[in-house]
């Protein structure tokens, strides 16, 4: 057996430089080949981590009506025991409620429509990378706005108001009253001073309005200071705003109650990803919950596991646990399919694209295992008139094939993982002039930084192996069938 | 010649004295009720240099709540632009709410904050005071004699409580240049001496559209401000099934001296 290999080795030495060029060849086809798994790899990793890391997480859990029909009454009430069964389950890293709304942000005559995003500071900055964005300002603190609590009206409290109103009512009806018509002085009327003395709405006097003010204030309670939000650039930007700037928040609550606050900018973020640096204000979930009367409640709770690979499973997992009506808990490749298909893309044209590369590579080894063939006719023929059996021949040729690839797969894995090891250390730049970058409209770092990976290793290595020694069978086969008479007639 | 915004349609000169809001039907004058077209152009010129006043209520019911509110409204057509004021009387969580309309301009006040909100485009579409009209009904400006052209649809006599009187059926199809949301207007109303009275109105979003995407009833009537007006009108759109918005008139003043002054922004945050 050692004699086919030494044999085999001996031939390859017979003509060096040609040996150095083939493998030359392979190794620096598969030098490439393990770089652009590194790239493919680490901007997938990357994609993942962008994807997940300030919005998504791994896996989420919400009610089914708010992630079908947009239901913001749809809330999940027991948060709390949400939490700790995420929290338990192992491979979890963290979890965090969130609760969602729609508002109109507007600050010195400019306004914006934005998505508002009430989050728990300690438990978001635990699965969220987002206190890492910040160009201004910093992450929320943990304690939400000192506010009043908002309660139902008693009884009691309902007649009174109802008297209020009918008071109120009464005397509108007084003004109209008062209204003379229009008549031959219209035009003085129309442009003349302002002659009714009560106009504009009921004239309650300043206890019925004071206690007006405590009715409705036990109904929707105003805080005690501004709340502090979080912003992205982009929206800072096309607000005219930055850190300390009031801006005036309305919305409405489920219910249909509009609802208004003021807000101060206390951070502004930039992640890169459009959807959240102009679209997003960040609050206290509590702060939010109780400007939408939806105080402990979350629309959302979004996990973070250790391994992303484990997200489906995990997800699985808690399915199992969870006991919440109409739940639906799902993995972020269920949550944005496409994404997750676009990255399933990427391996496979990966794959395509070193098998290509390889490919070519693996015809620079056939060219130079049929050069031998022919350089050797004579060798070939005699050694097939002693006695040497078709298979012993293409034994040894694909030996020497073998050994050749050896050579040059494993000079090209060295290669490769150097190369790799400079792409995880500076990274390859992308940006070029333009700077951001976007993909499927979730914004990634531009410098992608390599990746390592088993496969990334392995894969070419085996489709290397096995190109290679597929395509040599064609010169082997030939060198077996030559007629020894033929092969030593040649000169 | 001037164009009515649905504002007015809460406001209720547009409703009444004008024939010229957008989403509402106007008695006509009985005399001139054969030739529609001209009704609808005699309408829109009634109103000049008119004003109103009025104290009502609006119920709104959707799925997820119930509702009413006690207002108390103000409309002035005399100057240039449209003018019109609401406030809130109550109840407590919505009491001191003002909406302000001036020309196309809207503006929200909220005691609460104690802040006027300027409603820009991006909140035009969105829900006024939690009903079924949005803000930009209450911008909007068309005028049925203007914008639509008139085809008399049917006639038939009918039974009211103000006696006998003749039933118009009507519909209103946008000319091309015109800027409405509609493709077709479906109205009916009744005429006789006392008065002429809209019964309802059906908003179709395609000139061919089998079901209306809005339908205004309109019921109760009563003599107010010196003519017959339907106190009760009620909106329901046809992709919420079971909700509705409805106005009722506790009050009504037409051609009044309303103050200019009443179209403020003091006013509003009073």
């Amino acid at each position: 057996m050692a004699r086919i290999w030494s044999q085999a080795a001996r031939n390859l030495g017979r003509n060096r430089r040609r040996t150095v060029v083939t493998t030359l060849a392979l190794a620096f086809g598969m030098m490439l080949c393990i770089a652009t798994y590194a790239i493919i790899d680490g901007m997938t990793a990357q994609m993942l981590h962008s994807l997940t890391k300030y919005d998504l997480g791994h896996v989420q859990m919400h009610r089914k009506a708010y992630v079908e029909e947009t239901d913001l009454e749809a809330t999940i009430e027991d948060v709390e025991e949400l939490l700790s069964i995420a929290s338990q389950q192992p491979g979890v890293v963290g979890a965090a409620p969130r609760l969602y709304g729609f508002g109109l942000v507007a600050a010195s005559g400019k306004s914006s429509g934005v998505g508002l995003v009430g989050m728990e500071p300690k438990r978001e900055a635990a699965i969220s990378e987002l206190d890492a964005t910040f160009i201004e300002g910093a992450f929320l603190a943990n304690e939400p706005t000192p506010w009043g609590r908002r309660r139902a009206l008693s009884e009691k409290e309902k007649a009174e108001d109802a008297e209020l109103t009918a008071a109120a009512v009464e005397d509108a009806l007084a003004e109209l009253e008062t209204l003379g018509s229009i008549g031959a002085d219209e035009k003085e009327v129309a442009e003349g001073p302002f002659k009714t003395p009560n106009v504009g709405g009921p004239a309650l006097d300043e206890a019925a309005q004071a206690r007006a003010r405590d009715l409705a204030l036990a109904e929707s309670p105003r805080p005690e200071a501004d709340l502090p939000a979080l912003i992205g650039d982009e929206l800072a930007q096309a607000l005219k705003v930055k850190r300390g700037d009031r801006l005036f928040l309305s919305t409405a609550t489920s219910s249909g109650q509009n609802e208004a606050a003021f807000v101060v900018v206390h951070g502004v973020f930039s992640t890169g990803t459009q959807a959240l640096d102009r679209n997003r204000m960040y609050l206290h979930i509590l702060d939010l919950g109780r400007l939408l009367a939806q105080e402990g409640q979350a629309h959302e709770i979004s996990i973070v596991v250790g391994d992303v690979a484990q997200a489906g499973p995990i997800a699985g997992a808690l399915r199992q646990k969870v006991h919440l009506r109409d739940a639906l808990v799902r993995p972020w490749d269920e949550i944005r399919p496409e994404i997750a298909e676009m990255l399933k893309m990427n391996d496979v044209s990966s794959a395509i694209m070193v098998s290509i590369i390889l490919f070519v590579a693996a015809l620079g080894v056939v060219n130079t295992m049929l050069m031998a063939v022919f350089e050797r006719t004579r060798e070939l023929g005699v050694l097939k008139a002693i006695g040497m059996s078709p298979f012993a021949i293409v034994r040894m040729m694909m030996a020497e094939t073998f050994l050749l690839i050896l050579l040059g797969g494993l000079s090209g894995l060295a290669l490769g993982l150097g190369l790799d090891v400079y792409l995880m250390v500076e990274g390859l730049d992308l940006s070029g002039s333009t700077g951001g970058m976007t993909v499927g409209n979730v914004g990634i770092n531009p410098i992608i930084y390599g990746v390592i990976t088993p496969k990334g290793v392995i894969l070419p290595m085996v489709i290397l192996v096995s190109i290679t020694m597929v395509a040599a069978i064609y010169p082997a086969v030939r060198a077996a069938r030559m007629q020894p008479a033929v092969g030593m007639r040649e000169t | 010649m001037k164009r009515r915004a649905f504002l007015g349609a809460i406001a209720p000169t547009a409703l009444l004295a004008s024939g010229g809001a957008s989403l509402f039907l106007l008695p006509l004058s009985a005399a001139a009720a054969r030739d529609v077209k001209d009704l609808i152009r005699r309408a829109d010129e009634i109103m000049r240099g008119e004003t109103s006043a009025a104290v009502m209520s609006m119920r709104i019911k959707t799925k997820s709540f119930e509702r009413s509110y006690e207002m108390v409204s103000w409309g002035d057509q005399r100057g240039d632009v449209e003018k019109a004021l609401i406030k809130i009387l109550g109840p407590a969580s919505f009491r001191g709410f003002g909406t302000l309309k001036v020309g196309n301009q809207l503006k929200l006040y909220d005691p609460k904050t104690n802040h006027v909100q300027v409603v820009g485009q991006s909140l035009l579409g969105s829900s006024w005071m939690g009903s079924h009209f949005s803000n930009d009904d209450l911008v909007k400006e068309t005028t049925l004699a203007d914008d639509y052209t008139v085809e008399l649809l049917g006639e038939r006599s009918g039974d009211t409580p103000f006696g006998s009187a003749t039933f118009f059926t009507v519909a209103l199809f946008p000319k091309p240049t015109a800027p409405v949301a509609w493709g077709r207007i479906e109205y009916e109303l009744w005429d006789n001496e006392k008065g002429t009275v809209p019964t309802f109105a059906k908003y179709f979003k395609r000139r061919d559209d089998k079901s209306p995407a809005r339908t205004m009833l309109f019921s109760d009537v009563k003599k107010m401000a010196g003519r017959l007006v339907p106190a009760d009108m009620e909106m329901r759109v046809a992709d919420k099934p079971g909700e509705y918005t409805k106005i009722t008139y506790r009050q009504l003043k037409l051609n009044a001296d309303v103050p200019g002054a009443k179209f403020t922004e003091a006013e509003l945050k009073r």
